[in-house]
Formats: C-alpha cells, sequence, structure tokens
C-alpha cells in the first residue's frame, strides 16, 4: 500500500461527505502524510523506508474511515442542503424584487428620505430660493423643511405673491408607515399674521403610504424675512419659524 | 458533586494543544508526543475524527494557511466555546485523576502510601 491507496481507503468509508469535504479530506491525510515523511527524509531515511514508516505510524485506514464517518451525521448532510436551498430561494427573492414595479418606489422612498428635491413639486414662478434643512417631530413622524422659495403663483383669484415652502414627511422608523392625519391641520403663517393651512399634495401621483409630499404657500409682503409653520393638535404644539430667501432686486 | 466528564481523553488533549497556539494536524502529533514525553503516541490517522468532531460541535475552527514552503495547510484554533469547554472539563479530569490517586494511595500492595 502506498500514501495514495491509504487515502483512497479512508475516503471510501466516508458516506454522507459533500464533494467539497472529501477533496478537503484528502488533501489533509495526503499533506500529514507528506510532513511526516519528511521529517524521516531529514533523518536520513530512504523514500521507501520512510513511506512504510509513515504508513505504519498512521494506523488502520479502515478504522480511521469509520471514525470520521461518524463525524459526518446525515443531519449534516440535509442542513447543507437545505441551507444551500434557502440561500437560492433568498436570492430569487431579491432579484424578483429588484426587478419588480415597486422597486423603483423602494429607491424613490431612500432617495428621498436621505436627500429630499424639489424638483417637479414647486407651483409657482420662482424669484428666489432657499434649500434648508429643517426637521420637526410629529408623533411618530419626522417633518422635514428643504425648501423655501418666493415667487408667484397663479390663483382663481389672480397673481399672488408670497412664498411657498417644501417638505417631506415620513416615519422614524425606516420603511414605517407615515401619519398622514397627524401632519395636517397645521398652518403656515406670515408676519402680518395672515394663516392658510397647508396639507399634502402629490398624494395621487404618490400612493407610497411610507412619505408624504408637503407643499404649504402664504403670501409675503416685501421685506419680509420669515414665516411660521405651526401645529397645535393633540396637546402636541410647536412653530417653526422659516427664513425666507434674499429677494433678488432687478 | 463535581461535573462529569463528557469529553474523551483524545478530545480533552488536543484542545489544550490547541489552548496555547493554533497547530495543524502533524504538529499536533509531534507536540503531544514531546509534552507526554513520548507516553501518548496515538495512531495518527485518527486524530482526524477527532478534529472533525470538534469542528462540528463547534469547539475548534479550521482555516487554510500557506506555509513558507507553499504547502497549504489547514490549521486548528480553539473557540471561545472550546475554551470554556476545555477548563471544565480539565477541571473534570483534575477531580477524577484526583480521586483515583487517592484509592491507589490508600491500597497497601501498592506501597504507594
Amino acid at each position: 500500500m502506498d500514501r495514495r491507496q491509504y487515502t483512497e481507503q479512508v475516503l471510501s468509508s466516508l458516506r454522507r461527505v459533500t464533494h467539497d469535504e472529501r477533496e478537503s479530506i484528502r488533501a489533509e491525510l495526503d499533506g500529514h502524510m507528506e510532513d511526516h515523511m519528511e521529517a524521516l527524509r531529514e533523518l536520513g531515511y530512504g523514500e521507501a523506508e520512510a513511506e512504510a514508516r509513515t504508513l505504519a505510524a498512521m494506523g488502520d485506514p479502515a478504522e480511521v474511515g469509520r471514525e470520521l464517518n461518524k463525524q459526518y451525521p446525515f443531519r449534516w448532510l440535509v442542513a447543507g442542503w437545505v441551507a444551500k436551498a434557502l440561500a437560492v430561494v433568498f436570492l430569487c427573492l431579491l432579484v424578483l424584487s429588484l426587478f419588480s414595479p415597486g422597486s423603483d418606489r423602494v429607491a424613490g422612498y431612500v432617495s428621498e428620505r436621505l436627500h429630499p428635491s424639489g424638483e417637479g413639486r414647486s407651483e409657482i414662478t420662482q424669484t428666489a430660493v432657499l434649500q434648508l434643512d429643517i426637521r420637526e417631530q410629529v408623533g411618530d413622524d419626522e417633518l422635514r423643511i428643504y425648501q423655501v422659495a418666493l415667487g408667484e403663483q397663479e390663483t382663481e383669484t389672480g397673481t399672488k405673491t408670497g412664498a411657498e415652502v417644501l417638505a417631506v414627511a415620513y416615519d422614524q422608523t425606516l420603511f414605517g408607515t407615515v401619519s398622514s392625519w397627524v401632519l395636517g391641520d397645521m398652518t403656515l403663517e406670515n408676519q402680518s399674521g395672515t394663516q392658510t393651512a397647508w396639507c399634502g399634495c402629490d398624494t395621487l401621483l404618490n400612493p407610497d403610504p411610507r412619505i408624504l409630499f408637503i407643499r404649504g404657500f402664504v403670501e409675503t409682503a416685501p421685506g419680509d424675512t420669515y414665516v411660521t409653520l405651526s401645529q397645535d393638535r393633540f396637546g402636541q404644539s410647536f412653530s417653526l419659524r422659516i427664513p425666507l430667501p434674499e429677494e433678488v432686486t432687478p | 458533586m463535581a461535573k462529569k466528564q463528557t469529553m474523551d481523553h483524545a478530545q480533552l488533549l488536543v484542545l489544550s494543544l490547541l489552548a496555547g497556539e493554533d497547530m495543524y494536524g502533524y504538529q499536533m502529533i509531534v507536540e503531544l508526543s514531546r509534552r507526554s514525553d513520548h507516553t501518548f503516541e496515538m495512531k495518527e490517522g485518527t486524530l482526524y475524527p477527532v478534529l472533525h468532531g470538534l469542528e462540528r460541535e463547534g469547539l475548534v475552527e479550521a482555516y487554510q494557511q500557506e506555509a513558507p514552503t507553499g504547502r497549504v495547510r489547514k490549521y486548528y484554533h480553539l473557540t471561545r466555546r472550546g475554551a470554556a469547554a476545555l477548563k471544565e472539563e480539565a477541571q473534570a479530569w483534575q477531580t477524577y485523576s484526583g480521586a483515583v490517586n487517592a484509592v491507589l494511595r490508600a491500597c497497601p500492595a501498592l506501597g504507594l502510601a
């Protein structure tokens, strides 16, 4: 018997190992015998003698194989298959979710939550714009005012000059549902005390229940420096002073 | 009453070898023989069922490392769980061997007292 035959005989006893496990055991046993033979060569033994002594030191290959086989019970093999199957299913689901129609909505939600943008949401002819990041906790939600602009808005009664405030609201928990009713009933007030209600807009265009786009408009007078957003509901009240951008003098 | 030993001697000896440093199979055989003054000279092939069993139980973990000669060897490392098991089993062994020694010393025919 030589080293190769010894290893083959050990491996022939293994009934429940995967291909990778079998090759790993082969490499380990071969490496062990090579180490032992090298030590004997250094002591002056010839190749044949070193191999014979090494094989004698290794012990009965049938016994080693039998004992090794006990360390690879059937349940481990099954556990390995189950783990692989679950990994495949998970990957499939991941790929499907990435290519599903709702995936761009997820991306949009994350993007708006990280960097809200007023692109396409302004309804006024802007004369000055100021980017902001004012945050207020409203119940379980976070209200985030990200833009205020001065300009003109066309209404049924004519053109009005004023300030437009844009905000988003989302649950503080990632992917949580925003409580839109909590965010209603707010007022936007100018420095003269004129109030307008503001509410979620774009809800039809954006059916995502996790994010709410909010827009408010109130008339302002030349020289005004701020508008105030306030709420007083269910004992929760806040008042936020929103600075206005400086108007560019033509 | 002290905890009963659940581990066989080969497992206990392997764990104790790995408590000092990570080792590969042949290195363990040489070290075991040296430390026991050639008392423990196990059949070398039987080391691997012991190691693979300990790995399955999470008491040791294996990784590949290339030696300066270019040969890739499989090294074994004692896990935290393995270190805890070693401590527990070593204490159980001390209790057991102490009890055996006490009985032997009390045997007049052996003259060990």
